[in-house]
């Protein structure tokens, strides 16, 4: 009994890592650079999308990126992201 | 008689214990700087300086360099004090400038999160909303702008109302100000604020509307009568 529920602990907890899908490691070495090309891309995918489904997914993906630039990266290479984002974002 | 020595001894030991203790306790919970020389001791604020990234940290420094002021004034004398104080203003008051600097920094990365998520969640809900005829959407666009017209007029006639207000708050004969005039330019101001948020509401419905009918329909929203006025008043003249 104990056994079972440690593996169905064990299971739940996979299934939540899971879930949250593949998480975003950013490299350090030019984040700079990695800013403008990032928002450049993605901003455009929420700005091109088709239909409702495409934007959710276009903001989904943005959205992350903006907390792996806020989290890992910050500073000048995170206000970069946002106001190439904004900037991209006028074009709506 | 052996026994009465001890006794005095275990006294003496007791009492200078307990000063300890209490010499070490007023120190942890009261501690008063070391204090070395005053440009010594001033590099060492101008170090801590350096390192002020909060308004927290900026009150630290300002407390810490006002306990070595303390501390100069009781240990040495006022002049020492003096001394080391016009040592410290000039970091204390850098610090306040680059405070300041980190403090519009933040701002600006606050307001562009704010417009990133704001214009997110604006598309968002662009692209759920249920639209009608191109008819209907310019209609929706037409009576927002008459809505608009409306504020602004009202907000006209709120700041002609301050202005009246104004000149008979001076113009009492007692030549005080009048308390009562001065509560109602407050009310009228605060209508003003309001008329001022409502019409960035409506002017905000607008804009989501124009940019739902882009972006399911590819349609532009315009107002026919703007066309109408355009030919009337500027075609014609140039002509």
């Amino acid at each position: 009994m104990k056994r079972l529920f440690i593996v169905l602990v064990a299971a739940l907890a996979c299934a939540g890592c899971a879930s949250k899908g593949e998480h975003i490691v950013l490299s350090d070495q030019n984040p700079v650079n990695e800013a403008y090309n990032k928002s450049g891309e993605l901003a455009y995918k929420v700005v091109e999308a088709q239909n409702y489904e495409e934007f959710k997914r276009a903001r989904t993906e943005i959205e992350r990126y903006e907390e792996a630039f806020r989290t890992q990266i910050g500073g000048e290479a995170y206000l970069i992201f946002l106001e190439e984002c904004n900037y991209i974002f006028e074009e709506l | 008689m052996k026994s009465n020595k001890r006794e005095r001894w275990i006294v003496v030991g007791v009492g200078a214990a307990f000063v300890v203790a209490l010499l070490t306790l007023s120190n942890i919970y009261n501690p008063s700087p070391k204090l070395t020389t005053p440009e010594q001791d001033a590099q060492l604020l101008a170090f801590k300086a350096e390192t002020i990234r909060t308004e927290i940290d900026l009150r630290n420094l300002e407390k810490l360099a006002y306990e070595y002021e303390i501390a100069y004034k009781h240990s040495y004398n006022g002049a020492k004090a003096l001394y080391f104080k016009s040592l410290v203003e000039p970091i204390i008051i850098a610090a306040g400038d680059r405070r300041e600097e980190i403090r519009r920094e933040e701002d600006y990365l606050a307001g562009e999160v704010n417009k990133f998520k704001s214009t997110l969640n604006d598309v968002d809900e662009a692209w759920r909303m249920p639209l009608g005829t191109t008819e209907e959407g310019v209609a929706i666009i037409v009576a927002n702008d008459e809505q608009v017209a409306k504020l602004v007029a009202e907000i006209e006639a709120l700041e002609l109302r301050k202005q009246e207000l104004a000149a008979a708050a001076w113009s009492g004969a007692s030549g005080k100000l009048d308390e009562s005039c001065l509560k109602e330019i407050g009310k009228v101001e605060d209508s003003i604020v309001e008329c001022n948020a409502k019409i960035k509401e409506v002017e905000h419905k607008s804009n989501i509307v124009k940019l739902a009918y882009r972006l399911q329909r590819g349609e532009e929203l315009e107002r026919p009568q703007l066309v109408e006025e355009c030919c009337d008043c500027c075609c014609e003249d140039v002509e």
